[in-house]
């Protein structure tokens, strides 16, 4: 197993309060990363430094060896770094099929040179042959032609995963995938993530509140309080883990 | 197709009609017409990335001034001028957009407003090169293999070829990959940018080109008018494109042709009541703002979903 995603004593000041301090740990190849805390223990802004949303006040990212402390949002995302949002984010005027046939338009026309770089991959099979093969990996064959915007709300967040596929990341992060989601739902993308990590070979790197979610599908878990990781390891170790139990599941908290 | 033949004729009527009835003075207005439709064009761009320039017309006095001079200091063919001109304002553009597009609304409106005050004082205030607030006189006539444009209409039909060009250029932009990238970016900017794609390239892009063509239109005006002052390049020129395209609509490039087709006439229909002629005009603004955001373009869209 090598290490994909490296972070190296991450720290994010908002003037006096600081919101992550000190994190570190390493993703490696073939796994599901769950990033776990109360409200407020920094999650998001941890997963917005990955994702290049906000700066780091100190330490550093690498992703596959290379260092992108810094880098911005896009470029981020042309390493092979794809993210989803916590609300639903399409374009919710177009298609299903238009939204796809974008993220893929998007991924490769990142500046108006690259557009006429790559003017003969547009509208090619090849690229017809993705969007159906994207749109059946994520159960969305019958509603290529349904407009974005008209889908409930836990189908939009699906095609949001959709979209960040069809840039053919390596990597995918994910902001609470489950927020918002019934239960049935909640386990129809939890099985999602699975056949991401398994059919698809990516790394997932998940930030997520449902800790029924997080215990089933991570290998992987780190727990943050007040910006500080208070323990990483498997569902079982953190489960039994005195400190996660203690300052954040409560004392008489028990795993459903 | 009834309806496109329909549309076909009134648009080639309207645009022939000064050529038949030939008055000078009818086709001088007519020819400002195109020229500033071209100009309400390249605005059209700029506002359907959501930016407010008021650069533009500096853009097209850079454009109208180095057309000139290059024609009257190095001699160089005009269609060369034109290039050159038009090249050169693009690359200004690239250059101010790095700075100025990484900051969206208020403050990019006041910034290109700065940009062109600047360039204004400079055309008023460089005299040796520029002429200052007495003008640069003798632009020659549009030349190109060895034939001068001087008639009045042959003039008013190449402007026409212009302003059309630019039409189509525009239709075909937003209707092309560009579009729909465009788009995405004004519809969710952060969704977007997650995907791979540098907002700031693109707005660049836009910017460049917008101003290519405002230098464009510039230099035809040079050759159309001959006679160049700072008054005509000021920073009430990009007010006014940005009213062409209220009026017109800027939802569709037919929006900002329909706008200037009313504007640019307007203070000639109302110089009998002068004394009226702006409070009309703010009137008009008013108006449409208030009840037709989407400008004529969108009454009209609105009356044939009515109509059906």
């Amino acid at each position: 197993m090598t290490v994909q995603l490296e972070l190296r004593a991450l720290k994010k000041r908002f003037g006096g309060l600081t919101a992550v301090n000190d994190v570190s740990f390493a993703v490696q190849t073939g796994e599901i990363f769950g990033i776990i805390g109360p409200n407020g223990a920094g999650k998001t802004t941890l997963f917005n430094l990955i994702a290049g949303v906000h700066r780091p006040s100190g330490g550093s990212i690498l992703y596959r060896g290379q260092d992108i402390t810094g880098f911005s949002c896009d470029a981020v995302a042309r390493l092979g770094i794809a993210r989803t949002f916590q609300a639903t984010h399409v374009f919710k005027t177009e298609s299903v099929y238009e939204n796809l046939r974008r993220a893929a338009l998007l991924a490769r026309a990142y500046n108006p040179l690259a557009l006429f770089r790559h003017a003969r991959h547009t509208e090619s099979p090849a690229q017809d042959e993705r969007i159906l093969e994207i749109s059946r990996f994520i159960g969305f064959d019958s509603l290529l032609h349904a407009v974005a915007g008209t889908l409930a709300y836990g189908q939009q967040k699906v095609l949001g995963v959709g979209m960040a596929l069809m840039t053919t990341p390596h990597l995918v992060l994910m902001d609470e995938p489950a927020a918002g989601l019934n239960p049935s739902e909640k386990r129809m993308i939890g099985e999602l993530i699975c056949r991401m990590r398994d059919d698809l070979g990516l790394d997932i790197v998940l930030v997520e509140h449902d800790m029924r979610l997080i215990m089933d599908i991570c290998n992987r878990i780190l727990v943050v309080n007040q910006g500080t990781p208070i323990a990483i390891g498997t569902p079982d170790v953190i489960k039994n883990d005195q400190h996660v139990i203690d300052a954040y599941l409560g004392v008489d908290y028990e795993f459903a | 197709m009834i309806k496109h033949f329909a549309i076909g004729i009134v648009t080639l009527a309207v645009i022939l009609s000064p050529w038949v009835t030939g008055g000078k003075y009818e086709l001088h207005i007519a020819t400002m017409v195109a020229i500033m439709g071209m100009l309400a064009l390249s605005m059209n761009l700029m506002l359907r990335i959501g930016q407010l320039s008021m650069a533009h017309g500096a853009f097209m006095g850079l454009g109208a001034y180095t057309t000139a001079l290059l024609c009257m200091k190095l001699n160089m063919p005009p269609v060369l001028a034109i290039v050159i001109a038009g090249l050169m304002v693009g690359l200004i553009a690239i250059v101010l957009g790095t700075i100025f597009l990484r900051i969206k609304g208020i403050y990019f409106v006041l910034l290109t407003y700065a940009f062109g005050e600047i360039i204004n004082l400079i055309f008023q205030e460089w005299v040796s090169l520029f002429g200052g607030n007495n003008g640069l006189y003798g632009v020659p006539k549009l030349s190109a293999f060895g034939y001068r444009l001087t008639d009045p209409g042959t003039y008013y039909l190449l402007t026409v070829v212009f302003v059309a060009a630019t039409y189509l250029l525009i239709r075909k932009i937003f209707r092309s990959n560009i579009g729909a990238i465009l788009d995405s970016l004004e519809q969710d900017e952060p969704l977007s940018q997650s995907l791979g794609v540098n907002p700031l390239s693109w707005r660049i892009g836009v910017f460049a080109v917008s101003a290519m063509l405002a230098s464009v239109a510039g230099s035809l005006y040079a050759f159309k008018i001959g006679f160049l002052s700072p008054q005509a390049f000021s920073f009430s020129l990009s007010v006014d494109l940005v009213v062409m395209n209220v009026v017109g609509g800027a939802l569709s490039p037919i929006g900002p042709l329909l706008g200037a087709l009313i504007i640019v006439p307007l203070p000639e229909l109302l110089r009998s009541v002068k004394d009226y002629q702006l409070l009309c005009y703010g009137v008009v603004l008013l108006v449409f703002l208030v009840f037709f955001r989407d400008g004529l373009m969108g009454l009209i869209k609105k009356t044939q979903k009515a109509a059906i």
